[in-house]
């Protein structure tokens, strides 16, 4: 059987207008029918633009690699964003938060790469959502800890004895300290600029004692007791699941 | 933009080198030492630039999930400076290329840095602290060359 070779122009081409297609579909009104749909063609894209990364690697060709990396963290960065459309749809703003969080992460490391105009229009519509969306959120939470050094998700060695840098990309994927395991919480902290704005407060109270869900600032039914202060809750600390290798 | 020197008196810490050297935040103990999460590829990218050393090999790591960037504890002897005058200039040059680079694409974040100088003959200790953004780090040097001209004059 002949198997069909496709250019790196006419995969790039391809590419452009799938992710033209999907910023159709991201924004409110479209159904959320159409939007897991096209969410599900996010996916099978991303398995082929792997695909074709992994032979980039293959012929060792960085900077294809490279840009294959960056219509990885692109496609995915729309389709977090339509994923930010669904849970907010179905009032799951915690989620929608997240998936809002992850969409501007990996504009930033596609950013990294390549910036144009496109990328930045991504980023400022994703801003703007974050601000009409939820506006005023100024408060995080921003733990520090003690932690072993850890491993390189580049080339798997100990990271002290590599020679790779973290937030650089190297043959398509971002260098991260892995595999760290912490020894000791030393503190947490509120801070209105962390490192990963995931890290939200979820839960508060009023001056009664009732416990109250910070996205909708209804009572969740539960009381707390707020005799040294009020009651918060929320997320400490989130295990990085980008797709960034 | 914030700059803050202070003295400290730390016969303990008997130490000198002539590159830049990077502490663990816990310097002045005997063991168990700890630095800050930005170390090891800070001094990665710095080596081929820079005369930079560990003061020993990092195996515990303090991470801070601030969106600051917290810089590793720099320490510069007045040996290391006789050697190379040119030595804070391009430290400060090392630190805000890294942090252009770290952060590029993304809003360029408030740095906090510590540099603690040592006057080789005596157990002084200086710490400058600074914190603010790219743009200041030429003052940062400033004070770091001020406090080694008063170092030098009282010597």
């Amino acid at each position: 059987m002949n198997e069909k070779r496709v250019s790196y122009d006419e995969i790039h081409e391809a590419y452009c207008e799938f992710i033209d297609s999907c910023g159709k579909f991201s924004f409110y009104t479209r159904s959320i029918e159409t939007q897991r749909q096209k969410v599900a063609e996010c996916d099978n894209y991303l398995v082929a633009i792997k695909q074709y990364k992994s032979q980039a690697i293959e012929k060792n060709n960085e900077p294809v690699a490279n840009q294959f990396f960056h219509m990885q963290c692109m496609i995915h960065a729309l389709r977090s964003s339509l994923l930010m459309w669904i849970e907010l749809k179905e009032c799951s703003f915690e989620n929608a938060w997240t998936h809002l969080v992850d969409a501007q992460e990996y504009t930033a490391i596609a950013l990294r790469l390549n910036d144009y105009e496109g990328v930045r229009n991504l980023e400022a519509r994703l801003k703007g959502a974050e601000q009409s969306l939820f506006p005023g959120w100024k408060i995080y939470n921003s733990p520090g800890f003690v932690e072993t050094v850890g491993k390189c998700s580049v080339c798997h060695a100990p990271f002290s004895e590599c020679d790779h840098v973290e937030n650089e990309i190297y043959m398509g994927s971002l260098c991260q300290r892995i595999d760290r395991n912490i020894v000791r919480v030393d503190h947490f902290a509120f801070v209105e600029n962390p490192r990963d704005r995931r890290c939200i407060i979820t839960k508060t109270s009023d001056d009664d004692g009732n416990e109250i869900d910070y996205f909708t600032w209804e009572k969740t039914g539960k009381k707390v007791n707020n005799e040294e202060g009020h009651h918060v809750e929320g997320r400490m600390f989130c295990i990085p699941t980008l797709d960034v290798l | 933009m914030e700059i803050t020197v202070k003295e400290i008196d730390a016969p303990q810490f008997d130490y000198s080198s002539e590159d830049v050297v990077i502490l663990p935040h816990n310097y002045q103990s005997d063991e168990g030492y700890e630095y800050h999460s930005t170390t090891i590829s800070f001094y990665k990218y710095s080596r081929d630039k820079l005369d930079i050393k560990y003061f020993t090999e990092p195996e515990m790591l303090v991470e801070q999930r601030s969106g600051d960037w917290f810089g590793p504890l720099l320490f510069i002897s007045s040996s290391a400076l006789l050697q190379n005058p040119e030595l804070v200039s391009i430290m400060c040059g090392v630190i805000a290329n890294y942090v252009t680079d770290f952060f590029k694409s993304s809003d360029k974040p408030n740095i906090r840095l510590k540099v603690i100088h040592k006057e080789t003959k005596t157990s002084k200790l200086t710490e400058i602290s600074y914190e603010g953004g790219l743009e200041g780090l030429d003052k940062l040097e400033e004070s770091i060359n001020k406090v080694v001209s008063k170092s030098n004059k009282d010597e």
